[in-house]
């Protein structure tokens, strides 16, 4: 089989991160090739390259036979390669067929003027129909379509284009398992007309189904490629992880109480089911966990952003109410967003505002905000974590990336909570701020703070946690102690791999 | 490297402060040249009785309208919801009493207020889009509740309309207050505070505790409530309302808010600068009538006026960013090393 795009020694970094170290990679006609690694391995920095969205720092990309180099995602559609995301991006208001040819449509002339020409249109997208063997109301909106179907339209807008390199996204993410069946029956039948498919997926068992080959990747470095047919699961779960421990974790020994928080049959419709776990003081403990698992749902759940239908919280064995992030900010628990911009911080208002914000009560002397206290509360903060900042009423948009996550956690901690919830503290974080943050959660459990860490990070969690949840489909699936963690057993679990 | 640091410092504030002294600025020039050229303008009792008393309703609801601007929403209906209540206050008093009449109208704007942060804030539909019709819909109720005949004032609204202390018009000294109120209001207090952070990050506001949903809701209803106080003096002032009078005041009180600096955006702008524009429209609205222009001429010239604040407020606010970021780059960028240093050398 004829070799469609082969990727070799491609390196691609970023400030402070080396996002891809040496990846090869090829993809012949006609075939299915997997692409398997752990969150934040380089599978998407790697798909970018492929689609001309980042270029890479050195290394070459050959498409048919052809070295190329793509200045923009247009050239390499151009070349045929084309991608499905996740999330679909059709428009909705306009039909299938409008949407196929959005951009590309069929012209006729008539004299002096051109039209859109709808039957040349319907009748090629009946034929791309006809190869993927399925069959849609080509003048249905997109809006009244299923997940499912919005992916096949898709599939089909690439088809239009004459690609002949199709790359899926955890294309099976938000579908039913019928649904999956459908996909299967299309991608089976591209791969009968030549086309080759690059398909990015966290379900082992998928791989095993539909794919020929699979190439792990990790840490941005290429591990193995292997036919399907030769290997097991076990194997790909341990090229996934075979990483060795680094030793970036300063995980200091701290005497574990009694019983902080205990969740009992926490249930949350569609999101999360009959979630039981409990935190001791002076614990840290992982929630790991597949994306979608519910990890933050959790976390939100149990801050009162979102309702709970039913399901009991106690602290220090008395139950509490929690029906608003007050409630819970009174019971002493802090959320701490991944999402520093969106839900962290104000950037437009100063250091000192964003720190004082959660706790303005305290702020007061009499009924007006007393200046005084604001300062002295943001700057034994800026002090403490070394916030590179001139002074408190700098404005926190003009700060690092690095230094806005000080603030964040600085305004956390600064609420003294009794449980700190972590949500993904050092996603998108360099590795210098990343050890950074790693020494401010291991002094905080020494001083006392009891931590609940959400990381899709394995090692992280396992160089850091006392305990590790792992969460899968809405609820907690498995636990393992610090002594016993390990990636195999974690990634066993949530990928339910016996 | 200290003169430096205090530039970066405060460079909204001062851009703040700047467009006030700009507006000050505006408004002895306004009252200058209207009375050199009458005289009768610069009298005491004209600027009481004439100059001053005409804007007193505006004033009052450009107040409570600047807290719900910051927030980046917007009250449309603060016109309908004044003679809603007036009406309704009025109708009740002929039959039932002064005291209930007072009554009702502080419930009406109570209520009606409440009505549109519920609408706003429970079912999420946009402020513009709930106001605009609660605009209608208040100005309905209140014609079918007349049929389209005027209402009268009581003794009660009578005698606050007219009061006067020495000249000293009534309404002046509760403007006076309430500005004074809603000013410490915004500026220093957590209530104030917990405005501008909605405005500028809802998300963020609601994930430091601060409890969203009751601030907004909260300061429609002191739109509201500041309608019902509007209500007494203006229909005290005119003797009789009808339902649809006072039609295009929700605008007035919305340009007086944009003059006077508050981003229709939300989160920036000040208590100062509105009440410094609710004299400037004052001062035009009456200024220009004692000089004789035509009342077309007069709509022009105030919409001239405000597309130049406008325009002044836009290059101001340019030139405060570009110094601010010429002072981070000066102080060694944000994400540089050396702005630690210029750290070390701030005083203490």
């Amino acid at each position: 089989m004829r070799e469609l795009l082969t990727l070799k020694n491609i390196v691609k970094t970023f400030p402070g991160v080396l996002a891809l170290d040496d990846m090869n990679f090829d993809l012949r006609e006609g075939e299915i090739h997997a692409i398997c690694g752990e969150n934040g391995a380089g599978k998407s920095t790697l798909m970018k390259i492929v689609t001309g969205v980042y270029k890479p720092d050195s290394g070459e990309i050959v498409v048919a036979g052809e070295p190329v180099s793509f200045d923009d995602p247009n050239e390499a559609f151009a070349k045929g390669i084309a991608i499905i995301y996740q999330e679909t991006s059709l428009f909705e208001e306009m039909t299938i067929l409008e949407n196929i040819f959005l951009g590309h449509e069929r012209m006729k002339k008539a004299g002096p003027l051109t039209f859109i020409d709808y039957g040349k249109m319907r009748q090629e997208a009946l034929e791309i129909f006809k190869i993927m063997d399925v069959e849609l109301d080509l003048d249905e909106r997109a809006k009244n379509l299923g997940m499912a179907q919005k992916q096949m339209v898709e599939i089909a807008k690439a088809l239009s284009h004459h690609s002949k390199i199709l790359i899926l996204d955890e294309p099976t993410a938000s579908l039913t398992q019928r649904e999956v069946e459908a996909l299967f029956g299309i991608v089976r039948s591209l791969k009968e007309q030549g086309v080759a498919i690059a398909y990015i997926s966290h379900r082992l068992e998928e791989i095993f189904e539909l794919c020929d080959r699979v190439t792990v990747i990790r840490d941005g470095k290429y591990i193995s490629t292997k036919d399907v047919a030769t290997t097991n699961k076990d194997e790909l779960v341990a090229d996934m992880v075979g990483r060795s421990m680094d030793n970036y974790y300063p995980k200091a020994e701290v005497q574990i109480g009694g019983e902080l928080i205990r969740v009992e049959h926490l249930n949350q419709e569609g999101i999360l089911q009959d979630v039981n776990f409990h935190i001791n003081k002076g614990e840290i403990v992982g929630f790991s966990g597949l994306a979608g698992a519910g990890r933050t749902e959790l976390a939100l759940a149990i801050c009162g952003f979102t309702k709970i239908d039913s399901g009991d919280i106690y602290m220090e064995g008395k139950k509490v109410r929690i029906h608003n992030y007050r409630d819970a900010l009174n019971a002493g628990f802090v959320y701490v967003s991944e999402d520093r911009g969106k839900y962290g911080l104000v950037i437009e208002m100063s250091v000192k505002q964003n720190i004082t914000m959660p706790q303005l009560a305290n702020m007061r002397s009499g009924i007006f905000l007393d200046n005084k206290k604001e300062l002295a509360l943001a700057g034994r903060y800026i002090k403490e974590f070394g916030i590179k900042c001139p002074e408190e009423d700098f404005l926190t948009e003009n700060l690092s990336g690095g230094n806005q996550q000080k603030v964040s956690v600085s305004k956390a901690i600064a609420m003294a909570p009794k449980l700190l919830i972590l949500d993904e503290p050092t996603r998108g974080v360099d590795v210098g701020s990343k050890a950074e943050i790693h020494g401010i959660v291991s002094q905080l459990a020494e001083q006392g703070t009891t931590i609940f860490m959400i990381s899709s990070e394995m090692p992280e969690l396992i160089g850091m946690c006392d305990r590790i949840y792992i969460m899968k489909n809405g609820t907690v699936a498995g636990e393992v102690g610090r002594a016993e963690a390990t990636q195999e057993k974690i990634l066993k679990v949530a990928l339910h791999v016996d | 490297m200290e003169s430096n640091m205090e530039t970066l410092a405060k460079p909204r504030k001062r851009s703040g402060l700047n467009f006030n002294i700009a507006l000050l600025v505006i408004l002895v020039a306004l009252i200058l040249i209207i009375g050199i050229r009458n005289p009768t303008f610069l009298t005491y009792n004209y600027m009481m009785s004439v100059v001053v008393k005409n804007i007193m309703e505006i004033g009052l609801m450009a107040l409570p309208m600047t807290l719900i601007v910051i927030t980046a929403g917007i009250d449309l209906s603060v016109g309908s919801i004044m003679i809603f209540s007036a009406i309704a206050g009025g109708m009740v008093a002929q039959s039932m009493g002064d005291g209930m009449g007072i009554l009702v109208t502080m419930a009406v704007g109570i209520i009606c207020g409440l009505a549109n942060g519920l609408i706003i804030v429970k079912l999420k539909i946009s402020p513009l889009i709930t106001t605009l019709a609660t605009f209608f819909l208040f100005r309905g109720i209140a014609k079918g509740m007349t049929q389209g005949d005027s209402v009268y004032s009581y003794d009660f609204t009578t005698a606050v309309g007219n009061m006067e202390f020495g000249g000293f018009p009534l309404v002046l000294i509760v403007f006076i207050v309430a500005a004074v109120v809603f000013t410490l209001l915004l500026s220093k207090t957590a209530f104030g505070r917990s405005l501008y952070a909605l405005g500028l990050n809802e998300n963020a506001t609601r994930y430091s505790g601060i409890k969203a949903d009751r601030t907004l809701i909260a300061i429609y209803v002191i739109s509201g409530v500041i309608c019902a106080l509007a209500a007494y003096f203006y229909l005290g002032r005119f003797s009789s309302v009808k339902f649809d009078v006072a039609n295009s005041m929700n605008l007035k009180v919305v340009t007086v808010i944009v003059l006077g600096g508050t981003s229709i955006l939300g989160g920036v702008g000040d208590m100062k600068g509105t009440i410094i524009a609710i004299f400037i429209i004052a001062v035009l609205n009456s200024g220009l009538t004692v000089m004789n222009i035509p009342i077309d001429v007069q709509t022009i010239i105030q919409g001239t006026v405000l597309i130049i604040s406008l325009i002044v407020y836009s290059i101001l606010g340019e030139r405060a960013k570009k110094r601010r970021i010429l002072d981070v780059s000066k102080a060694g960028g944000p994400g540089s090393g050396s702005i630690e240093g210029g750290a070390a050398q701030t005083p203490a």
